[in-house]
């Protein structure tokens, strides 16, 4: 009885057991690609892998090769046209003798030349993937294949090496680590008819990647890139500043550098098809990292560096709002909020005719804490 | 009547959980892996009922097992309607059982192939899910009662906690309107009514209860009945907050849900918990074949008046119904899942002696 009590689950955990066998190739016989880019090439989808940086690497023959990164580190590169993004993919894999497993792919970097038709079918293709995690990071680049050239660290966690793009001192700094999109709430964003979507834009220059803004997309199709003020624009809108830096323009030329920004920002959305109000109401907590002069803090100075915050908040969230009006996207779900409140009312239609024609009612509130200035001056 | 042996008494703690884990795993195939009907013509309001619907259906069963003489459903069956049909609805039952343990392995097998081992054959993980639920079922109640409990403890410990850390990515625009016009929420409630048929495998167990009255040592198996409730519905309302109208496209929402989470330091370095999800599911599905397929087997041999329950042929037919498309073919499936509930209705509602109190 013992000795059949004990084969039942056994037997159950045989079915787990089974993974190493049949038609699977052997670890040392696959490759796992970082980086898979995808542009637009012609009528065709150029796709280019990247393989783990090996030290001393060298690149060899007109499909596979090295990139340019230096550090020692060369990133193996793999390119391969097809007609369509999978295609392509497929294309990679079989220049390569190694079978190539996406499940330790990192980011999928996406051309802006990319054709609207591609986005869809690549991301379902992807999602539909049981290899690919679907946590990995897509973002938007003016050449999605000069990105794949820049040699990113093998060893390092998906987490860290986001990081580590996001802390180069340029670009959108302040954006933080909140400008991650991952694959699959990419996908949900495209099955939505009310939302659009916002790619975070890579840049590459002197070999490192910076973030450069976002890409908005009306449907699928690519709009030209947001500078870096209208992005944060969005970001505040969207109460996603967490723990980021941002400098204030002081008068006279002066700015104010402001460290671990932290926003909530609450919304209410009420209208009827035709016309719509946004009412934002955007609380900003910050921390005073490095001021104009060194001088004795005092309310007065405080609640003057407070306005000029606000002022710079309010100024970027209406400017990002107003592109976000012109351009006939909705960034910020306002479309989903009014349909909820009323369903048979907002169909996708009507808010697409509404869009245009929605005001927006902003109020920023700005707590700055003096306390790391006052300790890095003592 | 065929009395159960001493051995194959069961206690009354091992048999809550037996039953209520093994009914709410058939109901578990009806709400996260399915909640798209639930999503696009309905709302939370419809989901939350719906679940409270299947509670109220099993504690009303619970209760009138413990009240029923110690008869299986079959010979309750008999004894209420009759030796010609009582005898032909016992025989359907039995069949139903049958195709649910089928139709259940299909997608066990399905789900793993397509999910954990895509190149492994989808034969080869039917055959030993069969083997092992074929085991516990000829080992009989109480080694399934066993079994039962370190699955339902593993489920809880799995399936309570997991779905809370992707509560962040709910968008609550998705989960509104709470309330949805009356004419679609009963649509969509009576699409979560097929599952409810597992439910009656409570009354293929009533005679192996040992002590059927309510009592303290039914506490932990309600307790960990209750938490593995709300951990599927935390799951649903996740799924539906976090896809939204893309739910519709996914195969397996539930498993893409907790594929959005992402654990919390100190545990953060498990960077992919829905293969965890993903086998306490398999283990979950295993353990509702088992009940099944003892159900069909012990009713079997009381229908029939055999010495010893038919395991083998009974596995034979069950392993032979799971080669038909199931999943190819909807209105097969909803064929059957109706035929189900309709018995199920039937079973419920024909008068029963009730139990001789002891003087």
């Amino acid at each position: 009885m013992r000795l059949r009590a004990a084969l039942a689950p056994l037997l159950a955990a045989c079915v787990f057991g089974l993974a190493g066998c049949w038609d699977m190739r052997d670890v040392e016989k696959r490759t796992f690609p970082i980086v898979l880019a995808f542009d637009q090439q012609g009528s065709g989808v150029l796709c280019t892998v990247q393989l783990p940086a090996v030290a001393g690497g060298k690149g060899g023959g007109s499909s596979v090769g090295g990139g340019e990164g230096g550090g020692g580190l060369s990133p193996l590169l793999v390119q391969a046209r097809g007609d369509t993004p999978p295609v392509a993919l497929h294309a990679v894999q079989s220049l390569l003798s190694l079978g190539l497993d996406l499940s330790h792919v990192q980011a999928v970097v996406l051309g802006q030349t990319l054709a609207p038709r591609h986005l869809f079918p690549l991301l379902d293709y992807l999602l539909r993937d049981p290899r690919v995690d679907p946590n990995l990071y897509v973002y938007a680049a003016a050449s999605a294949q000069r990105v794949c050239r820049v040699p990113i660290p093998y060893e390092t966690p998906s987490g860290m090496w986001l990081r580590t793009v996001l802390y180069q001192p340029s670009g959108v700094r302040s954006a933080g680590t909140v400008l991650g999109m991952p694959l699959w709430e990419t996908w949900v964003i495209l099955h939505d008819p009310y939302r659009d979507l916002a790619l975070p834009h890579l840049a590459v220059r002197r070999d490192s990647l910076f973030l450069d803004g976002m890409v908005p997309y009306r449907g699928a199709r690519p709009l030209p890139a947001l500078p870096p003020h209208l992005s944060r624009g969005v970001l505040w809108l969207q109460g996603r500043p967490d723990g980021t830096a941002l400098d204030v323009p002081l008068p006279g030329g002066q700015s104010l550098s402001l460290s671990d920004v932290r926003t909530v920002a609450h919304l209410h959305v009420q209208g009827a098809p035709g016309h719509a109000v946004a009412t934002w109401h955007i609380a900003v907590r910050a921390s005073v990292a490095a001021a104009p002069r060194r001088q004795p803090m005092s309310p007065d100075i405080l609640h003057a560096w407070s306005l000029a915050t606000a002022r710079t908040v309010l100024q970027e969230a209406a400017q990002a709002f107003a592109t976000m009006r012109r351009e006939g996207v909705d960034l910020l779900a306002l479309g989903d909020r009014l349909r909820a409140q009323q369903p048979d009312l907002w169909t996708p239609a009507a808010w697409r005719r509404t869009l245009p024609h929605t005001a927006a009612h902003l109020t920023v509130q700005v707590h700055l804490d003096p306390l790391s200035y006052l300790e890095v001056r003592r | 009547m065929i009395p159960p042996a001493p051995s194959e008494r069961v206690d009354p703690r091992q048999l809550l959980v037996l039953v209520f884990c093994s009914t709410f795993g058939v109901s578990l195939t009806f709400i996260p892996l399915w909640p798209f009907p639930l999503a696009q013509s309905a709302t939370p309001a419809v989901v939350l009922a719906a679940a409270a619907v299947k509670a109220a259906i099993l504690l009303a069963l619970v209760h009138l097992a413990t009240h029923l003489p110690p008869r299986t459903g079959v010979e309750g069956l008999r004894a209420a309607a009759g030796p010609a049909v009582g005898t032909a609805l016992a025989a359907a039952s039995i069949l139903v059982w049958l195709v649910l343990t089928s139709l259940l392995t299909r997608e066990l097998t399905s789900f793993v192939h397509l999910v954990l081992l895509r190149r492994t054959p989808p034969l080869a993980l039917c055959l030993p899910a069969y083997l092992s639920a074929a085991l516990l079922a000829g080992m009989g109640p109480e080694a399934i009662a066993r079994f039962f409990e370190v699955v339902t403890l593993i489920e809880v410990v799995v399936l309570f906690p997991l779905p809370w850390f992707g509560l962040e990515h709910v968008h609550l625009y998705y989960l509104q309107p709470f309330l949805p016009p009356a004419g679609r929420a009963l649509t969509a409630l009576a699409q979560t009514l097929p599952g409810m048929f597992g439910f009656s495998v409570v009354l293929a167990f009533a005679p192996y209860l040992e002590s059927p009255t309510f009592s303290r040592a039914w506490l932990p198996a309600l307790l960990g009945w209750g938490l593995t409730v709300a951990g599927t519905l935390i799951t649903t309302v996740g799924v539906v907050g976090t896809f939204g109208p893309a739910t519709a496209a996914l195969a397996f929402p539930a498993y893409a849900y907790i594929q959005t989470v992402r654990l919390p330091p100190p545990v953060a370095f498990l960077e992919r918990a829905s293969l965890l999800y993903a086998s306490v599911w398999t283990l979950a599905l295993l353990k509702v074949n088992a009940a099944l397929l003892f159900s069909a087997t012990d009713s079997l041999r009381r229908l029939l008046r055999l010495p010893s329950r038919p395991l083998a042929p009974t596995a034979a037919v069950a392993l032979a119904l799971s080669f038909l498309p199931w999943e190819a073919d909807p209105s097969l499936r909803r064929g059957v899942m109706a035929a189900a509930t309709g018995l199920f209705v039937l079973i419920c509602a024909l008068p029963r002696p009730r139990r001789r109190r002891a003087s």
